[in-house]
């Protein structure tokens, strides 16, 4: 049987993650994964890498995906000690209002359904002992668990690779693709930088921000928006010589450790498709590598803060940086079929690429090679954009 | 004690584009920043001024968009903090934007002490600090590594070649304070919200009264006739990955590809 030709536009989690999963199809596929910088170091290298059991801007809905990509993680960590970047601090879930009180409790049930631990806190002195710089009064309670925390995308991006090439697969890094060849309705082909054609059975664009370049390319209109993903490295005042500090969930933010300061970024759900400071269409090559951050967004974090973690309103501003985060209105992701025909997606993860990838990649990998669907690719189709 | 510190803002990274015509920077495009060394002179004045008491006046000479570096400045806890701004003073050179520096100074002291960065890390001449104060007639120590105040003087550690030489200047006077030379303090959040929310007062040529064709583009002596990549600038980094085999491979093919030079 002749091996089915797959060529994957993308590096990043999504790309790295497509084509190992098509690589366990042993002998069948044939893959090769272009990516005009780095594995990884793209979006997913500012990626804030948090995969949370109980709480993530991915909705309850998709526990399972949140689930699948943890434990994937896991044991890629267990495989291979770093090879997924893993810093387990465990997770502080804030409630501040009873709705988001009731969506953690129900992410507590979930994980303690896994056989993972959590707990729902309302000892104002004991969320203190986990978050000596939290102001207790103003919230409800807290969730928190002692096992997830922190992976890092770039290594899980290069460890998916390095994977899928043992696997036989072939990757081309530094290697642009400038031309998506059609005939008629159909993808057939596609040419990179140095002129060269590759002609494949399938094409997946797994370029995040930059899909909708990509889709112009097959003459695809991809409806996703940018919205901005600022971050901030501070510094605190407060040294804790032995202090693990969580990672932190708050409707409107989150926060983890980075070596001794502290990232902290803006959530995604807060963001506002009609407000241009939040959202809009850019083009991610002119990101600079750091800076870029909106004012507003001091003011943001400052007030954010000064009423809820008071111990880093008087951090050091150690550095920042800015990248977007590709996002359609209904801030679910785009995956498979799309009206071009053997053109695919796997776009659209508005910063939940990390947690997401392994699910959609897994399901993905098994319409291509079998032709079937899964409820997941049914429910992120991208025919659910026309209506 | 009244302190001034002279900064500038520069692109952030080395990504940025040249004007084929006035072999300019293009910076409209460029993440800006301030100049390091510019930042090293900022937390040396605070330190002073934590000594002596005082006050940290920062200024900069640039299009509107400098604002931001001032406003750092503001936020590291520098107290005031002028822009120097006009269509006139651009493309100058060196000496043509000391004139307009010494100028502000002028309008803005008298100072005790004027500092600056001993080098930007875009055009990287060092001389733009000395030339002020020549200017002005002051004393100036270059490279200042530590700066302290004794006995109403300044004392200042400063690199020379391999050595460290010091000295001992009367005030007022100028030092250029090197990059490295100390921890730069960092802004808060708290610092730089309220620093983002400070009016900066402007001061344009109607302010300083500089004859405009000793200054900009039409007053600089010096041209800048070319822009050169430094040899070896196109150099790219290639991240090697697959198995170590591939790897090894790989490696053997650049070194044979090296050797074929």
């Amino acid at each position: 049987m002749a091996k089915k030709k797959i060529g994957i536009i993308g590096g990043g989690i999504s790309g790295a993650a497509l084509s190992y999963y098509l690589s366990l199809y042993t002998g069948e596929a044939e893959i090769v994964l272009f990516e005009k910088g780095r594995i990884g170091c793209g979006t997913t290298a500012k990626s804030a890498g948090t995969v949370c059991l109980f709480d993530d801007s991915l909705n309850n809905r998709y526990w399972d995906v949140r689930l699948y990509g943890f434990e994937t993680y896991l044991k890629m960590e267990q495989e291979e000690k770093g090879s997924a970047g893993f810093d387990q601090t465990g997770t502080l879930v804030v409630a501040p209002h009873e709705q988001e009180e009731q969506r953690i409790k129900a992410g507590i049930a979930l994980a303690k359904a896994a056989g993972y631990s959590g707990e729902y806190i309302t000892d104002k002195a004991r969320i203190k002992e986990i978050l000596p710089d939290i102001n207790p009064d103003n919230i409800l309670g807290a969730g928190y668990t002692k096992d997830d925390g922190y992976f890092d995308g770039t290594m899980i991006s290069n460890t998916f690779v390095k994977k899928m090439q043992a696997n036989g697969g072939t990757v081309k890094i530094g290697t642009e693709v400038t031309e998506i060849i059609r005939e008629g309705d159909t993808a057939v082909a596609l040419k990179t930088a140095d002129g060269t054609r590759w002609d494949f059975d399938v094409i997946v664009d797994c370029t995040g921000p930059w899909s909708r370049f990509t889709g112009e390319l097959v003459g695809l209109d991809v409806p996703i928006w940018h919205t901005k993903a600022e971050a901030f490295f501070l510094c605190p005042p407060t040294k804790r010589p032995g202090y693990v500090f969580p990672v932190l969930k708050y409707p409107a933010f989150y926060a983890l450790r980075a070596g001794e300061n502290v990232f902290i970024c803006k959530s995604h759900l807060s963001m506002n498709l009609d407000d241009p400071m939040h959202a809009g269409q850019w083009d991610p090559d002119k990101l600079p590598q750091t800076g870029g951050t909106d004012d507003y967004f001091i003011e943001f974090l400052f007030e954010q803060m000064d009423s809820f973690v008071p111990g880093l309103a008087d951090s050091g501003l150690v550095s920042s940086w800015l990248s977007y985060r590709a996002e359609p209105r209904d801030f679910l992701p785009i995956v498979g079929e799309t009206p071009v025909k053997n053109y695919l997606l796997a776009t659209g993860y508005g910063g939940n690429g990390v947690i997401e990838a392994p699910a959609v990649s897994r399901d993905l990998a098994k319409f291509i090679m079998r032709g079937e669907s899964t409820m997941l690719l049914e429910e992120w189709a991208f025919k659910r954009l026309l209506k | 004690m009244k302190i001034a510190v002279l900064i500038k803002q520069v692109p952030a990274s080395n990504d940025v584009t040249v004007d084929p015509q006035t072999h300019c920077l293009i910076r409209e495009n460029a993440e800006m920043t301030v100049n390091p060394s510019d930042l090293n002179a900022i937390t040396a004045a605070l330190a002073l001024k934590q000594q002596a008491g005082g006050t940290v006046t920062v200024l900069t000479m640039g299009p509107p968009d400098a604002n931001k570096a001032l406003r750092t400045a503001l936020a590291m806890g520098s107290d005031e903090a002028w822009l120097l701004t006009d269509r006139c003073f651009g493309g100058g050179d060196t000496l043509g934007t000391a004139k307009v520096l010494k100028a502000a100074l002028a309008h803005t002291g008298p100072y005790d002490l004027v500092l600056a960065g001993d080098a930007s890390s875009d055009g990287a001449t060092g001389q733009v600090g000395p030339m002020v104060a020549e200017l002005l007639g002051l004393p100036c120590a270059t490279d200042a590594r530590k700066l302290e105040l004794e006995g109403g003087k300044l004392s200042v550690l400063r690199q020379w070649k391999i050595q460290k030489v010091r000295v001992r200047m009367s005030l007022p006077c100028m030092a250029t304070v090197g990059l490295g030379s100390n921890q730069p303090v960092l802004p808060t959040i708290r610092s730089q919200m309220k620093a983002n929310k400070v009016e900066i007062p402007t001061l344009t040529n109607q302010d300083l009264s500089l004859d405009t064709a000793v200054i900009g583009m039409p007053g600089a002596k010096s041209l800048v006739t070319d822009t050169l990549a430094r040899e070896g600038s196109h150099r790219k980094a290639e991240m090697l990955t697959g198995t170590p085999e591939e790897i090894a491979k790989r490696i053997k093919e650049l070194m044979d590809e090296e050797g074929e030079r």
